[in-house]
């Protein structure tokens, strides 16, 4: 008996295994230090670790360039170290990350438009361009093409396109990082897919 | 790839399509990850300002360990008020005595001499030995004349010996008078 229940439970794992992940019981473990003065450092440092990438490659693809991405992703997690106390678990840890990295990115974009007296898009299109100096940037024609589409996207659309198209996030969960339906956010991604492609089709 | 995203796989154009499974172009320098957390508290802690450090206001810890240290000073304060308030009155005479001159036992007769009419007279004759006492001419005209046994076994007083003497003096139709 004990073993058919150990063979129940351990199988799924061989199917699929982020069918069992233990990222939920990690995101749980990070809390709990979290909210304890004593781990409160240990805590943040699990999270940093853990997060870090993911989180870079999102605002990286919004800014477009390394050293920006770099100074979006420490103040992110300045943020995140400021407020974690007011993460109430009603989301997905990765989805309140996700927002105010998402937040702090386009906060980034529109100063840096400011500064130069250009919209937010032009801004974007600007970015697309110094990407390709960028020494962190060794893609091709065909992908710096695809950036400069993307990044003449209105500001939704870049977003979504690139939560869904990159980091294939859920819809559910982007409808409750952005406070937006689940039908707006498909309706921004076909507009923003039919946008990409005319738009190569044009400079083609 | 994704389940979730396989639904939007029929909207992408081959080439969108084909460009998602090729890499970005996008690179970091070899250690960028590694170092990240260096970097970062180092930016936290050059940002934060050192009156803050010991306070971790954001996990609730600092504030809670400040609070207990002020409520362990408040029972601790609230103790020592209440043993000051409830001590032991033996310490109390001690120090009472201590501050006190010494009584001399002619001091203690002479007060008692002065207030006599204060005590009982059972009093009096408890605390002072009938020895020790020194009669005086006055003390004498105080003693109660012998008491009737038969119709009281208490000593009067000398306002009672007055009034028993006065009324000695009249008769029973002057005293009829009188009240």
């Amino acid at each position: 008996m004990r073993v058919i229940a150990v063979a129940i439970f351990t199988f799924p794992r061989f199917i699929h295994p982020f069918l069992m992940t233990s990222k939920p019981n990690n995101d749980d473990q990070m809390l709990a230090l979290l909210r304890s003065a004593a781990s409160f450092e240990r805590g943040f440092r699990m999270l940093t670790s853990q997060y870090q990438e993911r989180l870079y490659w999102h605002i990286r693809r919004l800014v477009l360039i390394h050293e920006d991405a770099d100074d979006v992703l420490q103040n992110t997690f300045i943020k995140v170290y400021r407020n974690i106390h007011q993460f109430e678990g009603k989301s997905k840890l990765y989805t309140w990350l996700y927002r105010i990295a998402t937040n702090e990115a386009i906060t980034h974009l529109q100063q840096k438009s400011r500064n130069q007296s250009e919209s937010f898009e032009d801004g974007a299109s600007m970015a697309a361009l110094r990407m390709t100096a960028d020494s962190w940037f060794d893609g091709d024609e065909i992908q710096v093409k695809l950036q400069r589409a993307i990044a003449e996207l209105p500001e939704k659309q870049r977003i979504v396109f690139n939560l869904r198209y990159y980091d294939e996030m859920p819809y559910e969960e982007m409808s409750a990082m952005l406070d937006t339906s689940v039908g707006a956010l498909k309706a921004s991604f076909h507009h923003a897919v039919k946008k990409i492609e005319t738009l190569f089709r044009e400079t083609d | 790839m994704n389940k979730h995203f396989s639904d939007d796989d029929d909207e992408l154009s081959p080439l969108l399509r084909q460009l998602r499974q090729q890499p970005d172009g996008f690179k970091v320098p070899d250690d960028y990850f590694s170092q990240f957390q260096q970097n970062l508290e180092a930016k936290l802690a050059a940002e934060r300002p050192a009156s803050e450090a010991p306070l971790q206001v954001h996990s609730g810890g600092g504030l809670r360990r400040y609070r207990l240290l002020a409520a362990a000073a408040a029972v601790l304060l609230m103790l020592g008020a209440g043993w000051w308030a409830f001590r032991p009155q033996g310490t109390q005479t001690t120090l009472a005595q201590a501050e006190r001159p010494e009584l001399t036992p002619e001091d203690l007769e002479n007060y008692l001499l002065e207030h006599a009419h204060e005590f009982e007279t059972e009093q009096l004759v408890a605390v002072v030995p009938t020895e020790a006492l020194h009669y005086t001419s006055e003390m004498e005209t105080e003693t109660p004349e012998p008491a009737d046994p038969k119709t009281t076994k208490k000593k009067k007083s000398k306002q009672d010996l007055e009034v028993d003497e006065l009324l000695k003096d009249l008769s029973d139709k002057e005293l009829e008078e009188l009240l």
